[in-house]
């Protein structure tokens, strides 16, 4: 499927290669620290400010650490903030909408007026106040971004359950004397996941950008973790110094550009009404 | 269809006047010279101030605006070393070095008009007091003030204070125009805390004798200073001077570039290296006061193993103080403890060359029992002193105390948080930075152990009583040789055991358009702008 899906669409075929590839990276870079070519965390003073040549790719940072290196190693980061972000904000909405949608009623009410609160702050300055208040880590962003993006799959989780907790085989399940529980899990969450699935693949690319804006606003994990968006808000002090924030920035952009075509063409894939120009 | 004609020319009218309007705004006042001849001075930096009244303001920058707005008894020119006279003539210690009396210069006048009296200070004096405002502790020495005639003013000491001269060159003793004041709400009463309610009236007004009155103040955008034609000294080039507030050093250093301000004063040391070959432009590098120190918590409930004076010494001889140089920028130095180069006594900063000794430090580590290092949190503000990012540097040391097996987590907080724990003496390990409160070495003696920055370390006086005690004789000396003699006593002492190991005193960095001349540097006043002229 997924070949077949390739041949007939580019940007599809760009998006995998790209995350492929920083995915490749971030394990790499795991297994093999000595892979990059300087320590991430090596600093070297006399080597400060050096542009980018043979022996730097992407030049040195204003203590002499090698760009490249940390740029390569800072894709662990933000691939695992995007992924936890994403699975947890999904699991935590799904089952909330879930819930919301099948009592419905006055419980429906409450539930989604309450989620409607969160998603009434402007998401980035709600995280920044989390994040800001709980103190900079990496555990108190990630947790600010997944108290931000719920409410998103919570709405949608709750409209489709709705939508199929009318049909004839949820009829047939509670004809049969199944439980709620049941009827739940087994009935309802197969059928309504697809839309869920694809929001969460067109939103990993969102988080990433969400997080690293973040760090780059000094949220994140403290230094001297590589992250993108620190690196390149290193950039802006040392603004002189192009390649310092320059390779950073690309690397969020390709990694979150390759996100969103995956996710846009997982969508027309998935979308029957879309479906004719695969 | 005549009704979206008529829309359409609404629309093209409306954008048509905000274009004018924008192009109107931006010819305006950026000018270094107006139209009508006007001498006109562009200053742009990252100011600090928060108020202009005299009896409140302490921030960094305040005195560069106060200075040259209030007269006080005793100024600075040139250097720190000693202060001269400013409106006092003469004055008199008496033998027990408690009461100095001051003669005042005759015929000094407000920019009211009204005459200048010794009724005004001992007014200006007693409100900063009672104002309690934060640099009203300058006044706390002070028991009484007495006028004996129009042009004598007397001030009666608590007890012996070596420091009194410098301290009188502060705002705080600056010379108010008593009568406009009172008229404008002001009050010198026990009860002006509360009583006083002219703050507001002095941020975009002055009451001074100085070369310069307040013309206007818009917070976060400029202060005019206007010249005082009643001034009774030497009446100074500009006719006006603006400070621009523009906190980022790049705008700062395109407008220099261009010609639309005059000096650009908060640039860093990269800043400056961009713009050395430009033409028109004059690069000017000081020593600044401001120092960046480690502070190593004394008591091992709160520091743990840091609390060990072994592991404090480990610490300073592992760092690498020419790294630090290097990254603090051309003309930074290490002065061996809390006492800045530039003041009276200071012994010559380390060598940075031969400041670190790594097999002496893993010793020190050894002897405190910690051979195999252990792990703890270097604490940091995310601010920029001096152009410096602060946090930058907390990976500097974070990477050198690796070498004696100290694993630090930097853990970066906003200033407002940070300084909380800061004043309260609770962090282990962090990053801080020390501006003196006025410019004479006694400032420092607040690092001394028992005094309120050592306590900040949990440094009591019995952990290193000799070294309090001499603190407290320093405090007190006046006769200058045996001041030396004991400042010079107590960096010693405290290059041996000290809960702050001093990394850097900075330099200041900024640049000026090359047909203006007096702008030297003086960490006092930034820069006294009466002095400033016209090559």
């Amino acid at each position: 499927m997924l070949l077949r899906i390739m041949k007939n669409n580019l940007l599809f075929s760009i998006g995998i290669i790209v995350c492929a590839l920083w995915i490749l990276i971030a394990i790499v870079t795991v297994l093999v620290p000595s892979i990059t070519p300087y320590s991430y965390l090596a600093q070297d003073l006399a080597n400060r400010f050096q542009a980018p040549s043979s022996a730097h790719w992407f030049g040195t940072d204003s203590i002499g650490r090698d760009v490249f290196s940390r740029a390569l190693v800072g894709s662990r980061i933000s691939l695992i903030a995007g992924l936890i972000t994403i699975a947890l904000a999904s699991l935590m909405g799904m089952i909330y909408g879930g819930i919301a949608g099948y009592i419905g009623g006055l419980t429906d009410e409450i539930m989604m007026r309450v989620s409607e609160m969160v998603m009434a702050f402007p998401g980035i300055i709600l995280a920044m106040t989390i994040a800001a208040a709980l103190g900079p880590s990496l555990h108190n962003t990630l947790l600010a971004m997944v108290i931000i993006w719920w409410p998103n799959y919570a709405r949608v989780m709750r409209s489709m359950v709705i939508a199929n907790k009318e049909n004839e085989y949820v009829e047939a399940a509670k004809s049969l004397g199944a439980s709620h529980f049941r009827i739940f899990f087994n009935e309802i969450m197969p059928n309504s996941l697809g839309p869920v699935l694809v929001l969460a693949t067109l939103d990993f690319g969102n988080a990433i950008l969400l997080f690293s804006g973040l760090s780059f606003l000094g949220l994140g994990s403290p230094p001297p973790t590589p992250e993108w968006g620190a690196m390149v808000a290193d950039g802006v002090l040392n603004f002189n110094y192009w390649w310092i924030g320059t390779f950073p920035g690309l690397a969020i952009l390709t990694m979150s550009v390759g996100t969103n075509f995956i996710g846009d063409s997982l969508r027309d894939f998935l979308d029957p009404r879309l479906r004719k120009e695969i | 269809m005549r009704k979206n004609y008529k829309i359409l020319l609404a629309l093209l009218t409306v954008v048509l006047l905000f274009a004018a309007g924008c192009g109107g705004s931006k010819d305006a006042g950026t000018k270094p010279e107006a139209a009508d001849g006007t001498k006109q001075l562009i200053m742009a930096l990252d100011p600090d101030y928060e108020t202009f009244d005299p009896g409140l303001a302490y921030e960094a920058y305040a005195l560069l605006v106060l200075h040259p707005v209030y007269d006080t008894l005793m100024q600075f020119e040139d250097n720190l070393d000693a202060p001269i006279y400013g409106i006092a003539e003469s004055h008199e210690l008496s033998k027990d070095g408690l009461s100095y009396a001051f003669k005042l210069r005759k015929g000094i006048k407000f920019a009211s008009g009204n005459a200048l009296t010794s009724q005004d200070v001992k007014w200006s004096v007693e409100r900063s007091m009672n104002l309690k405002g934060n640099g009203s502790f300058l006044a706390d020495g002070i028991k009484s003030i007495e006028t004996p005639d129009s042009d004598t003013v007397v001030f009666n000491l608590k007890g012996q204070d070596a420091s009194f001269l410098t301290k009188l060159t502060y705002n705080a003793f600056g010379v108010i125009d008593s009568k406009v004041a009172m008229e404008n709400g002001a009050t010198n009463a026990v009860d002006a805390n509360t009583a006083d309610k002219a703050k507001l009236w002095f941020d975009t007004h002055s009451a001074g004798s100085g070369p310069y009155m307040i013309e206007s103040y818009t917070p976060k955008v400029e202060v005019v200073l206007a010249r005082n034609k009643n001034y009774w000294g030497k009446a100074p080039y500009y006719d006006k001077v603006v400070l621009k507030a523009i906190s980022d050093p790049g705008t700062q250093l395109m407008m220099l570039e261009k010609g639309d301000i005059d000096i650009a004063f908060n640039l860093g040391p990269e800043h400056v290296k961009q713009i050395q070959d430009k033409p028109g432009i004059e690069i000017k590098k000081a020593q600044s006061m401001t120092l960046t120190f480690l502070l190593m918590n004394r008591d091992p409930k709160i520091g743990g193993p840091i609390a060990n004076p072994n592991v404090q010494k480990a610490i300073r001889l592992v760092l690498d103080y020419q790294g630090m140089q290097t990254i603090a920028g051309e003309g930074s130095i290490t002065p061996v403890a809390p006492f800045q180069v530039g003041f009276l006594g200071t012994l010559p900063p380390r060598d940075p060359k031969t400041a670190q000794n790594i097999e002496k430090a893993k010793e020190l580590m050894k002897k405190a029992g910690y051979e195999k290092g252990f792990k703890t949190t270097l604490e940091v503000a995310t601010l920029a002193v001096e152009g410096m990012d602060l946090p930058t540097l907390a990976q500097k040391v974070q990477n050198d105390l690796l070498q004696i097996g100290i694993e630090t987590e930097i853990k970066t907080s906003d200033i407002m948080v940070a300084l909380d724990p800061y004043r309260k003496g609770t962090q282990a390990l962090s990053l801080w930075y020390w501006g003196p409160d006025y410019p004479d070495p006694n400032t420092q003696l607040a690092f001394l152990p028992g005094n309120p920055v050592g306590l900040r370390a949990n440094w009591t006086a019995d952990m290193n009583p000799e070294l309090a005690e001499l603190g407290k004789k320093a405090a007190v000396e006046v006769d200058k040789a045996t001041r030396v003699k004991n400042l010079e006593e107590i960096q010693k002492m405290m290059d041996e055991d000290s809960a702050f190991d001093v990394l850097l005193q900075h330099a200041r960095h900024y640049a000026t358009r090359d047909n203006i001349q007096g702008t030297d540097y003086i960490d006092l006043y930034k820069i006294d702008l009466k002095d400033v002229s016209a090559k």
